[in-house]
């Protein structure tokens, strides 16, 4: 990547962990642990499977109640998401500007609005379903709500690539920094639950959905569905003393081509799928140290978004590294790498 | 690498609509002012859409599932755009190809007939899930020819297919990749067409962009794509640069989740930054291809604005031939907008027959001559995203 390296000014994370930083950092000291449940209908009767689930009640923190009104449930974990990161970066509500950029990744998109809308569909049979459902039905709901509530005008751009969603994203927000397009770019991953996910957990893997999740179980099914938003508000490379630190390369590239630095920190999205675990196994044998932080958030397509979150607010907390290599695997032998540089400790206000 | 705002040369284009089945055929189309509506039973009623007759569809479509066919319209549009650039599997090896598309109903989950099965309770197989895991369309494109470039699909609603291929120009600028496909590809799916009812912004009659009674839009499908390439690339092969783009902005309205600002405040500021990044003035586009979706809201905005911004610059829609094809719009768009530079005119704005009084703009009424080499292209989504392109013609 080409100098000044993008700075991290600003996290906002919300999981099944619960909201913010601090709740991030104790379920890392913790180990992690689905929060919720999502009834599934099986050939044995319904079943409860674990989910990493969000409460979006707090969104009225940061949004006026006439605004949430035609607010959909993946757009309010963003906005949460969001708020919290310019939050952290000590930036008020609404930012009333055209020259930052909103990058939004999500695996699956506003997909309990979508199954909503077929919902308005089929109950209404002859009539016209709800226009509301539609309209926040479509992937980029979540960035148009974020871009109304935070009256921001710049750029916008919503990735769905399933997996590769957050390095394919990142890429693009990291180009407008340094193209100087922007001089800031709110990125975000986000992902929700529904039941039909829920459905496809169980029917996917049955009895191997139910957890607890471990990442380097290479020959165990252990992912357990998550949802959340991680949110990082990126700068140009200078003039941010204050920042977590800096995104040094990214790349998109193949599994057998990622050569992780001697002197970083491996964090494997590994988040307990067998069908990406050998090319995760081959990269844990290569690197000295090695975590994933899977067990926090739980599995979802924008997880990388995670990974480079909670490693900076580990660092942050002198609980991390200084160095990190993120790596997110598909299960097309596509890799994502993201590598940073932290500066532990000087934020010092966690 | 190249300059953040050095043009980037475009060496292939691809095309598959309603008006035709390729970029040759879709010229003959649209300076015969041909409409090739047919009609459409959604929910007991039938309504004008813009689809691809059983002739043209890819091989593989129909046996595709729903999903699916996205992918197939873009692998379809990709193949003519690489042929045209004559870019054969041996230079695709030899380069990093990035694929960059946008897409609506590609990237949606949205099978009814499981879906009713899973309320149902009745358990439905998950071969539907497993087809959507495998639709992503920039995979599909990237997966049909063998690359391994940085891949995006592009969800940005209907402005998708024009972010798509501003965005991959500055893949390429930025060396990331020598080669990028870019555009959009959307199909024609009965859930999407129940939302626009919904929304009533349909018309009922075949579509008619900027017109005084226009009621709405009608929808589309097929696929829109270019060969963006480096010059480095292009000298490596002796290629034919068919097209330059010049210049791209992207500004949201943040003004309603499905309407656009009535001022075209986000529509005006993308429009400044591609004419900025192009080194051009308003008086330097020769015309314009306007997003003209037939809709009241967004033909007013363009109509007001362009009058404004852009006096005397022909404008108009081919909505009009090819339906609001949604994520693939902008790409569709950009390919007319490149063929109309190379052909040195455009066509008349089909369904136009009176203006509205409400705004100052009258798109063009008869095919008509242009002589200078800039071209824009506009789109408008959902969320008030706005995009805009300008080529410049290879004379």
């Amino acid at each position: 990547m080409t100098e000044p390296h993008p700075a991290i000014i600003g996290v906002g994370l919300v999981g099944g962990f619960g909201l913010g930083k601090q709740a991030a950092i104790e379920a890392l000291r913790t180990g992690g642990r689905p929060n919720g449940t999502v009834p599934v209908m099986s050939s044995s009767g319904q079943r409860q499977l674990p989910a990493y689930q969000v409460d979006t009640s707090p969104v009225s923190r940061f949004v006026a109640p006439a605004a949430l009104r035609r607010m959909n449930r993946f757009a309010k974990i963003a906005v949460l998401g969001a708020s919290l990161a310019l939050e952290d970066a000590g930036w008020s509500i609404p930012l009333k500007r055209d020259d930052i950029g909103l990058v939004i990744a999500s695996g699956y998109g506003a997909s309990k609005s979508t199954f909503d809308f077929l919902d308005s569909m089929i109950d209404g049979e002859g009539q016209f379903p709800s226009p509301t459902l539609f309209s926040n039905s479509v992937h980029s709901s979540a960035a148009s709500h974020l871009s109304i509530v935070l009256e921001l005008g710049g750029p916008c751009l919503t990735v769905s690539q399933f997996e590769m969603s957050t390095i394919s994203a990142l890429l693009t927000a990291c180009q407008w920094l340094q193209q100087d397009h922007v001089k800031a770019v709110l990125f975000g991953a986000v992902d929700e639950v529904c039941p039909v996910l829920g459905y496809c957990y169980d029917r996917f893997f049955g009895t191997d959905a139910y957890g607890p999740m471990e990442p380097f179980a290479w020959d165990r099914q252990t992912a357990v569905m998550g949802e959340g938003a991680a949110f990082l508000l990126l700068t140009r490379g200078t003039d941010n003393s204050n920042a977590y630190g800096h995104i040094d390369r990214l790349a998109w590239t193949q599994n057998q081509d990622v050569t992780v630095p001697g002197d970083s920190l491996l964090v494997l999205g590994a988040d307990g799928h067998t069908c990406c675990a050998a090319n995760y196994r081959r990269l844990s044998e290569t690197a000295a140290t090695q975590t994933a932080y899977t067990p926090v958030y739980g599995s979802l397509p924008g997880g990388q978004a995670f990974d480079v979150a909670i490693a900076a607010i580990a660092a942050e907390q002198d609980s991390g590294c200084s160095r990190i290599c993120s790596v997110k695997c598909d299960a097309n032998g596509n890799c994502g790498v993201i590598e940073c540089t932290f500066d532990q400790g000087r934020r010092g206000h966690a | 690498m190249m300059q953040i705002d050095e043009a980037v040369p475009i060496t292939g284009l691809g095309c598959l609509c309603a008006a035709g089945r390729s970029v040759p055929k879709l010229t003959e189309t649209l300076f015969a002012g041909r409409r090739c509506v047919a009609w459409r039973q959604i929910r007991g009623n039938s309504y004008p859409v813009f689809q691809l007759d059983s002739h043209s569809v890819p091989a593989g479509y129909y046996e595709e599932a729903e999903c699916e066919r996205c992918g197939r319209l873009a692998m379809a549009a990709a193949d003519e755009a690489l042929i045209h650039a004559g870019l054969t599997g041996e230079h695709l090896q030899r380069r990093r190809v990035g694929v960059c598309l946008g897409t609506t109903v590609g990237s949606a989950m949205n099978n009814e007939t499981f879906y009713r099965d899973f309320r149902a309770g009745r358990m439905p197989e998950i071969e539907p899930i497993r087809r959507y895991l495998r639709a992503n369309p920039a995979t599909m494109v990237a997966q049909a020819f063998g690359l391994t470039g940085p891949c995006q699909t592009i969800t940005n609603a209907c402005s998708s297919g024009g972010v798509a291929i501003g965005h991959a120009a500055q893949w390429v600028r930025a060396g990331l990749c020598d080669v990028a496909i870019a555009g959009g590809a959307d199909m024609l799916c009965n859930v999407i067409h129940a939302g626009f009812l919904s929304l009533l912004v349909t018309d009922a009659e075949p579509c008619r962009p900027f017109d005084r009674d226009r009621r709405g839009l009608n929808l589309g499908e097929g696929a829109g794509v270019v060969v963006l390439e480096s010059r480095q690339s292009i000298r490596q092969r002796d290629a034919t640069i068919q097209a330059w783009l010049r210049g791209y902005g992207n500004a949201s309205d943040a003004y309603h989740i499905s309407a656009p600002e009535p001022g075209g405040r986000g529509l005006r500021r993308a429009l400044e930054q591609a004419l900025t990044q192009a080194h051009l003035y308003p008086k330097d586009i020769d015309f314009i291809n306007a997003h003209g979706t037939a809709t009241p809201e967004n033909d007013r905005v363009e109509g007001r604005l362009f009058p404004d911004m852009f006096p005397g610059v022909p404008f108009g829609s081919t909505k009009g031939f090819t339906g609001h094809t949604l994520g693939a719009a902008g790409g569709i768009e950009a390919v007319i907008t490149i063929l109309c530079l190379q052909e040195k005119r455009i066509p008349a704005s089909i369904g136009f027959h009176e203006p509205d009084p409400d705004f100052a703009g009258r798109p063009v009424v008869e095919n008509t001559p242009i002589a200078g080499r800039y071209g824009l292209s506009d789109s408008v989504a959902f969320g008030g995203n706005n995009a805009a392109l300008i080529f410049q013609g290879q004379s």
